[in-house]
């Protein structure tokens, strides 16, 4: 019974010890949890103000959250009296696999003159140009003198109607319309992200959730049998509509909300590596001309980076997507990416000023 | 199911409440570990129990004829019989759709219009018919007694631990280890479990990770650089390492908590200085199966130096065959055949000289073999083996990717081989009786593996042989 106690005894100590140890090594080298929090000012679920989000899966680099979920580096311009322009876009615009200091809105900001208008960066991983729709009108209540919106957008799948995640704004057809999302963080998460935050608890968390979201099997198996019915996706369906009059409506509703001029910049996924051969996609792209078009004749800018990324390429033989621990132009943009868009956009707000 | 799902340790664990209750009965053991092992192949494929069926009842049967007749006609004709069974099977379930594509254009030109077949794999074919042949080779030849029992014999196949990717267990080991009964006993434990785990962080935490980025670079073979093309052969070089010896360790590690020993399959053969020591050091059951009952019966080294060669080089050749159905595999096979040729060549006539100089280069041209050749293993045809080649050994500019994880694990590698140098690893991290570190390591390993699995399912690689 002794030896049984000792036995237990050192291994239970190991178990703890060991758990300590990992727990350091984990919080070093996983991603952190971004808490949420509810910001009644702009009716919505914000990153928690004050919190640093880690990211270590994809680059390393941390994002400092301030006020209202915007930058900590942006919160003095964002609440100036100066004039700016919202930067807004989905986890590329959050851009937390790049320090602060090289994501767009921070790259411009340090390339900019006192003559232009700052840029604040509202990107939040998930969102769509629907979202932005319905947001616009709470940022430019909180910031004074926004004079333009900046939209980031990596395909063009989200200025189409039925393309938007679930739980987030809704662009829909048949009539066309625009419905509002309800991102709520689960109530788990709103309880005890902000400790775990703190904790560094991510592995745990992850761990937990693997665990029990773990679909298990335990009867016979039959290699080749019949396919997984495939599920009806957003994107299965032909368009029951005509891209223009869905881009009309859209920017319509847009140019409705926002105060001062609206471009977007769009931000294709290359160059990429294709079985060897690196594609730079330099083609011309039909879909992208007709949207052009829409945005023009509703007085909408937009700024095309197809050339800009493969010139990256071409001269240095580097990708704006893709970091030391991802492969090259998978996943979100680099510092090199970030920087391209951001003096992108500086070249197109100094244009439209002269 | 694999040994790092979920599934496994449930499984598992009920094998082991089973064990205990069945404690003072030696036969119910072994009939709830048969039962448990085509459980385990049948969550892959219920069907495919019939192949492993067939093998057993064939050879058990071929076994016991052998060892009642002295004819050695008869004998020949059993023997026939066995090999014709397990390797037809083989031949049929892994080889006939590339023999068919293979030798199309041949057989096309002489007006025959062969199809290829919807054929699927099973899971553990190369290991098993293997590990039954060396049974019915062994009576034959005088050196085994037929098995008395068909449960010892059905349980000896079909031994879930090593049942679907080796090690390949001699009957001549494993059948006197059924006729005694194995209580579960805490040093098994303790051992196996060690054993065990280390495989898992081997297979989950290296392995997995390792292949993030072997693969990507494998895939887009040529784009890369020449410092990223090597970092990617090494990469795969210790992919392949971790994955196997730590698909081994934890069968060895299973088995031995339940009180059964399955030998060695690696030895560390990334500290080979020769292609001759690599080869005793890498997979090691397949190695001395392959030099057993192939080399030797097609002469060994008996009959003189070029008919030698020859069947060094025939062996290897059917080795690479035996890792899959593709000449690239064959290609590998042969180039350490001519290899280990030239390693023999050299031992003759060559400079022998036992200096650290004269070791470190030995060291460095069998590396430079063995990763150039894991090139070859891994590609998915010479097109891209030869993209990759081209980068590591006459570069055009490319794409830098260098992923700092290899070198990590590069870097870990080479400390723990220098322990095993030292004769400090099996002490300090191998254990007989736990130090008082082990358990705080151990736990550790377990939760860097829970912690840092990729998201992304990665079968081991040698499910698809």
């Amino acid at each position: 019974m002794q030896k049984w106690k000792a036995t237990l005894l050192t291994w239970g100590t190991g178990f703890i010890t060991a758990t300590l140890l990992a727990w350091l090594v984990a919080a070093q080298f996983t991603n952190g949890i971004t808490p949420f929090h509810y910001d009644p000012e702009l009716d919505e679920y914000v990153l928690f103000p004050g919190v640093t989000a880690s990211t270590r899966s994809e680059g390393w680099a941390e994002t400092s959250i301030g006020a209202h979920g915007f930058l900590r580096i942006e919160e003095e311009k964002a609440f100036s009296d100066h004039p700016k322009i919202i930067l807004w876009g989905d986890s590329h615009v959050e851009g937390h696999q790049v320090d602060d200091v090289d994501k767009t809105s921070s790259v411009y900001n340090a390339l900019a003159t006192g003559a232009d208008p700052f840029c604040i960066s509202k990107g939040r991983s998930g969102l769509s140009v629907a979202d932005y729709y319905f947001k616009m009108d709470k940022v430019q209540q909180l910031l004074p003198n926004v004079v333009g919106h900046a939209i980031l957008i990596s395909g063009l799948k989200d200025t189409l109607p039925g393309r938007q995640n679930p739980s987030h704004a809704e662009f829909r057809h048949s009539p066309m319309r625009l419905v509002p999302g309800n991102f709520t963080p689960t109530d788990f998460s709103l309880q005890y992200a902000t400790i775990a935050h703190y904790l560094k608890l991510r592995p745990f968390y992850d761990a937990g959730k693997k665990l029990l979201s773990a679909e298990l099997r335990f009867l016979p198996g039959h290699v080749g049998g019949p396919p997984p019915s495939v599920p009806i996706t957003r994107n299965s369906a032909a368009p029951a509509y005509a891209y223009e009059d869905a881009w009309n409506y859209l920017l319509k509703r847009l140019k409705e909300n926002a105060d001062g001029y609206i471009f977007f910049i769009y931000c294709p996924y290359t160059p990429r590596l294709k079985e060897g051969i690196v594609d730079t996609d330099t083609a011309p792209n039909a879909l992208l001309e007709r949207f052009e078009a829409v945005c023009r004749a509703n007085g909408v800018g937009l700024i095309d980076m197809t050339q800009p990324f493969a010139a990256l390429y071409e001269r240095e033989r580097a990708f704006p997507r893709g970091f030391f621990n991802s492969p090259p132009g998978v996943g979100h943009f680099n510092k090199e990416g970030h920087r391209l868009i951001g003096q992108a956009i500086l070249d197109y707000v100094q244009g439209r000023n002269q | 199911m694999t040994f790092s799902s979920l599934e496994f340790i449930l499984f598992f664990f009920l094998v082991l409440i089973g064990l205990l209750a069945l404690k003072h009965r030696p036969t119910w053991k072994k009939a709830l570990l048969l039962v448990a092992s085509y459980y385990f192949y049948a969550y892959w494929d219920w069907r495919f129990l019939s192949l492993i069926w067939i093998s057993t009842l064939v050879d058990f049967l071929v076994g016991a004829r052998l060892g009642q007749s002295s004819d050695p006609k008869v004998r020949r004709a059993l023997l026939g019989t066995s090999l014709a069974v397990n390797l037809g099977l083989l031949g049929f379930f892994k080889y006939f759709n590339f023999f068919i594509d293979s030798f199309r254009p041949m057989v096309e030109s002489v007006g025959l219009h062969p199809a290829s077949l919807d054929i699927i794999l099973p899971v553990g074919i190369s290991f098993y018919t293997f590990q039954t042949l060396s049974y019915t080779i062994d009576i034959y030849r005088g050196e085994l007694e037929p098995s008395d029992s068909l449960l010892d014999f059905a349980l000896f196949v079909g031994f879930f631990p090593q049942l679907v990717a080796g090690p390949i267990v001699r009957a001549s080991h494993f059948l006197p280890q059924l006729k005694k009964d194995h209580p579960l006993t805490g040093d098994n434990f303790f051992s196996g479990f060690q054993l065990f785990t280390f495989g898992l962080f081997k297979k989950v935490f290296l392995a997995d990770r390792l292949a993030m980025f072997s693969d990507n670079v494998f895939l887009n073979a040529g784009a890369y650089d020449s410092p990223t093309t090597w970092l990617a052969a090494t990469a795969y070089a210790l992919q392949i390492y971790f994955d196997f010896s730590g698909y081994s360790d934890m069968a060895i590690g299973i088995a031995r908590i339940m009180g059964y020993d399955l030998g060695t399959n690696f030895n560390f053969p990334y500290l080979s200085r020769s292609p001759r020591e690599f080869w005793s050091r890498w997979h090691i059951s397949l190695s001395s199966w392959i030099r057993d009952y192939l080399y030797i019966p097609l002469g060994g080294s008996w009959r003189g130096p070029v008919r030698t060669y020859v069947n060094v080089l025939l062996s290897m050749t059917l080795c690479g065959l035996w890792h899959g159905a593709a000449w690239t595999f064959v290609a590998w096979g042969a180039l350490h055949g001519f290899a280990l040729v030239k390693n023999r060549l050299w031992m003759q006539f060559g400079p022998q000289g036992k200096s650290d100089a004269v070791r470190w280069m030995g060291w460095t041209a069998t590396m430079l073999l063995v990763v150039t050749g894991w090139v070859l293993f891994r590609a998915s045809g010479f097109e891209q083996a030869w993209l990759m080649l081209r980068q590591m050994f006459l570069p055009e500019p490319g794409i830098q990717w260098l992923h700092p994880f290899v070198f990590l694990v590069l870097g870990g590698t080479a400390a723990v081989h220098l322990l095993e140098l030292s004769g400090r690893l099996r002490s300090l991290l191998l254990p007989e009786i736990p130090r008082r570190y082990t358990p705080t390591l151990l736990f550790f390993l377990l939760w860097m593996t829970v912690f840092f699995a990729p998201e992304s399912f990665n079968p081991f690689i040698y499910f698809q042989f």
